[in-house]
């Protein structure tokens, strides 16, 4: 509750940073949350060395092998490890979604701000763009656009990136709205400060808070996406283990072996939880409003 | 009340022009068209038979040109025809449209119900381990995707040995078919709108009841159930409305994965396959049907602000 005043008054970014993180570390959820999502990156970054299979060799004498000692999560079809495969697929998932996540809050944020900062015709413009991208379904948008650039890892992150933009120049826009109109603008401007200088120098720290909290989220609705696509066949291509292409494979065998769906899921869904929920958290240290 | 319906539908249909031109432009700065498709899928690209075949669909105009005319076509309610099966594209939607609209509406009413009768009851047993479990089966259902959720229900129904039928039937030619084919797909996608609408019913109801009128309302006597549901819930409604628009948005990129894994022929299906042939009029109509159902669901929001809370009426009018 009194952190967005001590964040206020922190002078250097980097111990404000420090400031958000223990925040975040003394609430029950948030700790938590930071907790599960640090263990997903590790299981993600260290999957080489954890991983006892190559993901995509394939043993032809231990095919469709429910959970065991040797093969946790089972094997698939052709033999494949699927403790291995889930360990990649979460690799390729929380990478999409940090690419997605990044290029999101830079192009996003930029838009946002400028359209905020500038109004008049520009603002108009990018307003009626934004308005007409988020009538379409994001997955709908997702889909078209993955689907015209080909199934290719960079080309996920740029069909989802553009489906995420639009919702992160409406709130930026909004909030660069509100900083616009406080003295410390005025006074960059009496001095000469260009617009861009402006906007990076003294919006985006004031936005960070805002941003924060939708990048988390965007964080969790970009893996659900990248699943979405892969499992419709136009997202990260095999032979790479994703999440999605894993579940799309197992519908083959749904009577006979659930793992196949269970586990790729169940990764899914831990990954997108715990961003969330550090989201919810995000959120209740860095906005008073929100505070119980 | 009738001149701010009819403002509001213009400048949804001029945000829908704006889609269509984005879209019709995106496609054909995109290589590889579906002319070179279907020649090498016939084994024979000679430059003279893709110019042939290019000429014939009209692809060698100019995009203004091509962008015209499709246009004019849209406003008589003709969308063209596909380019691989040559039947009307109006049709093809017409039909796809029906499963979708009957599947995320049915989704919609159940989220609706399950969502705010939780957040509701949340709110009345707030501390209570009730609302407890109620706040963490939300947060959990936000966080699964449709995807899972769905697969899970199809493994969960051959676990016990009920396989939903097939191929799918319309419900107006078999009506009991149609539902055991429907309400399963509709609860999988209801469940992820319940668990977003009882987070936010909860608050808002929370809220509201710490207002004055709420103490005066139980200092005159109203019974507790009169309170949340007469006073509290209505009070509550304008947000819940709002979060129910934009619900409605999440529940169509849904249904297009839900139609996938349950075998539906809706326009999620359409769509996809148009993605997959590059079938240019079918693509472009599918993606601005969704665009017009998103703009009538906000349509709908935006009146229905006006039936809930009387000072809205008195601003417009």
């Amino acid at each position: 509750m009194t952190l967005a005043v001590e964040a206020a008054e922190m002078p250097r970014r980097s111990s404000r940073a420090l400031a958000i993180l223990r925040a975040l570390l003394r609430d029950p959820v948030g700790c938590s949350a930071l907790i599960i999502l640090t263990f997903v990156l590790l299981l993600a970054v260290l999957a080489p060395w954890i991983a006892q299979f190559d993901p995509l060799h394939q043993d032809r004498r231990a095919v469709l092998k429910a959970p065991s000692l040797l093969h946790w999560f089972g094997t698939d079809d052709i033999g494949r490890d699927v403790f291995s495969r889930v360990l990649h697929g979460t690799r390729i998932s929380l990478f999409v979604g940090l690419m997605v996540v990044t290029f999101t809050m830079i192009v996003g944020g930029l838009i946002g701000m400028i359209s905020g900062y500038f109004g008049g015709w520009v603002d108009t413009i990018i307003q009626r763009v934004v308005e007409a991208l988020d009538t379409l379904p994001s997955l709908v948008l997702s889909l078209f656009i993955a689907a015209m650039l080909g199934p290719s890892v960079r080309n996920v992150v740029i069909a989802v990136t553009l489906a995420q933009i639009p919702r992160f120049v409406r709130v930026v826009r909004s909030e660069m709205l509100k900083v616009r109109g406080q003295d410390f603008i005025a006074a960059a401007q009496v001095i000469g400060a260009s617009p861009l200088r402006i906007m990076l120098t003294h919006g985006a720290p004031n936005l960070m808070p805002t941003m924060l909290v939708l990048g988390s989220l965007a964080f969790g609705v970009a893996i659900m996406t990248e699943a979405a696509l892969s499992f419709l066949g136009v997202g990260t291509p095999p032979p790479h283990p994703s999440l999605g292409t894993m579940l799309s494979h197992g519908t083959r065998f749904i009577g006979t072996a659930p793992w196949l769906i269970v586990f790729p899921g169940l990764m899914l869904t831990i990954s997108v939880l715990a961003l969330n929920l550090i989201g919810d958290a995000l959120r209740d240290v860095l906005d008073p409003r929100h505070q119980q | 009340m009738l001149t701010f319906a009819l403002r509001r539908a213009v400048l949804g249909l001029l945000v829908l022009a704006t889609v269509a031109l984005l879209v019709f432009v995106a496609i054909r700065f995109v290589p590889g068209d579906i002319v070179n498709q279907q020649l090498s899928e016939a084994g024979a690209v000679t430059p003279e038979l893709l110019e042939q075949k290019r000429a014939q669909l009209g692809l060698d105009q100019p995009i203004a040109t091509q962008f015209g005319h499709w246009a004019k076509g849209v406003l008589v309610g003709d969308l063209g025809n596909s380019l691989w099966t040559g039947r009307p594209v109006a049709a093809q939607i017409g039909a796809a449209l029906v499963p979708t609209m009957q599947l995320s509406i049915l989704a919609i009413v159940l989220g609706a119900v399950l969502g705010i009768g939780a957040g509701v009851g949340a709110a009345l047993w707030r501390g209570t381990p009730g609302d407890m479990v109620l706040r963490v089966t939300s947060t959990v259902f936000l966080a699964i995707p449709q995807l899972w959720l769905g697969l899970l229900t199809l493994t969960g129904l051959a676990a016990i040995g009920y396989f939903i039928p097939l191929p799918y039937r319309s419900f107006s030619n078999a009506p009991l078919v149609n539902l055991q084919q429907v309400i399963f797909p509709a609860v999988t996608l209801s469940l992820g709108v319940a668990a977003a609408l009882s987070r936010l019913t909860r608050s808002a109801m929370l809220e509201v009841i710490g207002a004055d009128f709420i103490r005066a309302a139980r200092a005159r006597g109203v019974s507790s159930y009169g309170i949340y549901v007469g006073h509290g819930l209505k009070n509550a409604l304008i947000p819940v409305i709002t979060l129910l628009g934009t619900q409605f948005g999440h529940l169509l990129s849904g249904t297009v994965i839900i139609e996938r894994i349950f075998n539906i022929p809706g326009l999620g299906s359409l769509l996809f396959e148009a993605v997959a042939t590059r079938d240019y009029p079918v693509l472009q109509a599918a993606v601005l049907t969704y665009g017009l159902i998103t703009i009538i669901v906000n349509l709908l929001v935006d009146l229905s602000y006006g039936m809930v809370d009387p000072r809205v009426r008195e601003a417009r009018s």
